[in-house]
């Protein structure tokens, strides 16, 4: 059974998906407030956390960007409706998945399962990676190439830590555009391609050993020597 | 210069070339005619002297006195001719003369020292060429033409200066409020014009801070209609996001007896959820909202994609839509603005577009960095006067409100602002075969920077 902590500052609202939540099987607390939130998030291991991030005094992005500090709990934002938040900001801020509100319950269930199950099995990349002269230190979200550190946009960099934590395998552009944009991968969607190719102009990849296109599917990273 | 400039300019100017006309004209004619009396003054004395002097030659000198004094060319003048005339009726120069004449005059006879009685007349002499009056007054300055003329051309040339910076001065303000009202017609509501009036004080410059006037109330209501159309809104938020909850718990508690009805609460609430996000997108992009544009899209997929999505809706009603193109642009785009902007009008013209008949969508390349997509559907058409507002929110075409109508009036109001979020025009047009055609123009962006 998930433990799952509510935060949002709508009492009756709170009330009533704790109950539903829990006849979905999940445990629920509830917190009213940004602050005692944070404390509560702190003071126990939740699986996961759904926040809101309109709420006075302590709004959703302070206290994920709090939690973030010591605490890794994969968190899905409740956003308000018509606002369209940037995802690749939140996404450096450590949030898992976004959800509009009002919403139906339903869909806040099935978010949670998938966000579950995604953490699971996903154990965090933390550790520095080196590959020839590419170096990526995912602390700093900082990325050198030959020791001087290439000038990455978010996105950028998200696309070559993807690839790097998994050097020398081809990464599909599904799992690039989730792990690296924060969406799913649409047909229309040229956004990998169009950073791959502003990417290699920064590592200096015209012939692309570095970085290899693998038609149809997506891209690699060659192991270099 | 517009018309109104050259109204004012020809009329100022022609009234004063007409009043300077006129002018030189009444003052010539004036000084002729004042000249022409004093000339008659003059001659008429001239006569009586001269009728005087022969009177007194023929009294004392007698007939040959008389005919020496006419036949002197020094004292004869070159306008009159005077005639002594003997008892028989004879001039004593033997000149053809008869009474009956016009233009003779008849002074006092006189006797001679001969004893002989003699009748003295003038007649005017006979001129070669034919000078009216009338033909000397139309050249009041007759000597001097040339120097008329320079003076004449200096006048108009000056007037013409003067009336140009008068229509300009009259028109410059009006030219200033006509642009300021137009800006603020098409949605520019912090458009003042105070600023160009600069230091005139005048009925303009009134026209002009009552236009401001009027520009900042109506600028406030509209921003508080808009204002209150977001309020609202958010304030049906978290009503709603209780009611989604509430029905899903209602949901779990009760069996199927009341599923239908649980269904029909769940379709309602989900509409009145998508009208507040609609509304509340409305609000956000109305106030310049910052979204982030980070996506690139290949159009013609998308275009494609959206296409996929309505079919089922279109070819439920016997209706298709047909996607053309020759090649395809990456475009620089916020994915879900972009993606909605389309797909309202696509969904617009497959609502709108007859049974049986289909929706045609076509990319081309308008120029170098722009192209254009096009909409076209085989429905009724918009009214002309209704066409400007087809981009308003809730402006509706059909009168009644049936649901069946689709979406609530909100959805080329977002396409127009998305469209614009993205640098791009959206127009609409009604086709000559019939139906609605909505024109999107965007920027192409092949290469990224």
């Amino acid at each position: 059974m998930a433990n799952i902590l509510l935060v949002d500052d709508d009492t009756e609202l709170t009330g009533m998906l704790s109950e539903y939540l829990e006849s979905e099987t999940f445990n629920v607390d509830q917190s009213n407030d940004g602050l005692a939130g944070l404390t509560l998030a702190r003071s126990k291991e939740y699986d996961a956390i759904v926040l809101d991030i309109m709420m006075p005094e302590m709004d959703g992005f302070t206290v994920l960007r709090e939690l973030r500090q010591t605490q890794s709990t994969p968190v899905i934002m409740l956003t308000a409706k018509g606002e369209d938040i940037d995802r690749i900001v939140g996404l450096e801020m450590g949030a898992d998945d976004y959800l509009p509100k009002p919403c139906n319950p339903r869909e806040l269930v099935a978010r949670l399962k998938a966000v579950l199950r995604r953490t699971q099995f996903a154990p965090q990349v933390q550790e520095e990676i080196k590959t020839g002269l590419l170096e990526i230190q995912p602390k700093s979200r900082k990325a050198y190439y030959k020791s001087e550190v290439l000038p990455l946009t978010s996105s950028e960099y998200n696309l070559l830590e993807t690839l790097a934590s998994q050097v020398g395998q081809v990464v599909d552009k599904e799992t690039l555009s989730e792990q690296a944009l924060g969406k799913k991968l649409t047909a229309y969607d040229r956004s990998i391609d169009m950073h791959m190719s502003k990417l290699r102009q920064k590592l200096g990849d015209d012939k692309q050993d570095l970085i290899q296109t693998v038609r149809g599917i997506g891209y690699q990273l060659t192991v270099q020597s | 210069m517009g018309r109104l400039f050259w109204k004012i300019f020809l009329w100022f100017w022609f009234t004063l070339i007409l009043i300077g006309v006129g002018v030189s004209w009444g003052t010539a004619i004036y000084i002729k005619n004042s000249d022409a009396s004093q000339q008659r003054d003059y001659r008429s004395r001239f006569i009586e002297n001269r009728v005087e002097s022969l009177r007194q030659i023929l009294y004392y000198g007698g007939e040959e006195a008389a005919i020496e004094f006419l036949e002197n060319k020094k004292l004869s003048s070159r306008r009159l001719n005077f005639f002594v005339v003997d008892g028989l009726g004879k001039d004593i120069l033997g000149r053809p003369f008869s009474v009956g004449e016009t233009d003779i005059n008849e002074f006092e006879s006189v006797e001679s020292i001969d004893g002989v009685t003699y009748r003295i007349f003038t007649a005017k002499r006979a001129r070669k060429g034919n000078r009216n009056t009338v033909s000397r007054m139309m050249r009041p300055f007759n000597d001097s033409q040339g120097v008329f003329l320079l003076w004449f051309g200096i006048a108009v040339l000056l007037s013409s200066l003067v009336c140009f910076w008068l229509a300009w001065y009259l028109t410059k303000p009006i030219k200033k409020l006509q642009s300021a009202a137009k800006n603020f017609s098409e949605g520019k509501l912090d458009t003042r014009v105070a600023k160009a009036m600069g230091g005139r004080r005048d009925e303009i410059a009134d026209l002009g801070r009552d236009f401001d006037q009027m520009a900042a109330q109506l600028q406030g209501l509209i921003n508080n209609q808009k204002q209150l159309l977001s309020d609202i809104s958010h304030e049906l938020c978290s009503p709603l996001a209780r009611m989604h909850v509430a029905l899903g718990l209602a949901r779990k508690k009760t069996g199927a007896e009341v599923e239908s009805e649980m269904q029909r609460i769940e379709y309602e609430t989900n509409r009145l959820n998508e009208l507040v996000g609609q509304s509340l997108t409305l609000s956000r992009l109305d106030a310049g909202a910052r979204y982030p544009k980070e996506d690139f899209i290949d159009i013609a997929e998308l275009l494609e994609a959206i296409i996929k999505d309505c079919d089922f809706e279109a070819t439920d009603k016997n209706k298709k839509v047909t996607l053309k193109y020759t090649r395809s642009w990456t475009l620089n785009a916020n994915t879900e603005l972009l993606h909605r902007a389309l797909e309202n009008v696509i969904r617009n013209a497959i609502h709108y577009t007859k049974e049986n008949t289909e929706v045609s969508v076509t990319i081309e390349s308008l120029d170098v960095t722009k192209l254009k997509i096009s909409v076209c559907d085989q429905g009724p058409g918009v009214p002309e006067e209704k066409l400007e507002r087809l981009f308003e929110p809730f402006v509706r075409l059909a009168d009644a409100r049936d649901r069946d109508s689709g979406g609530y009036g909100l959805g080329l109001a977002i396409a127009q602002r998305s469209i614009d979020f993205h640098l791009g025009k959206i127009t609409a047009s009604n086709r000559s075969a019939g139906g609605l055609c909505v024109e999107v123009v965007l920027p192409k962006q092949n290469h990224v920077d």
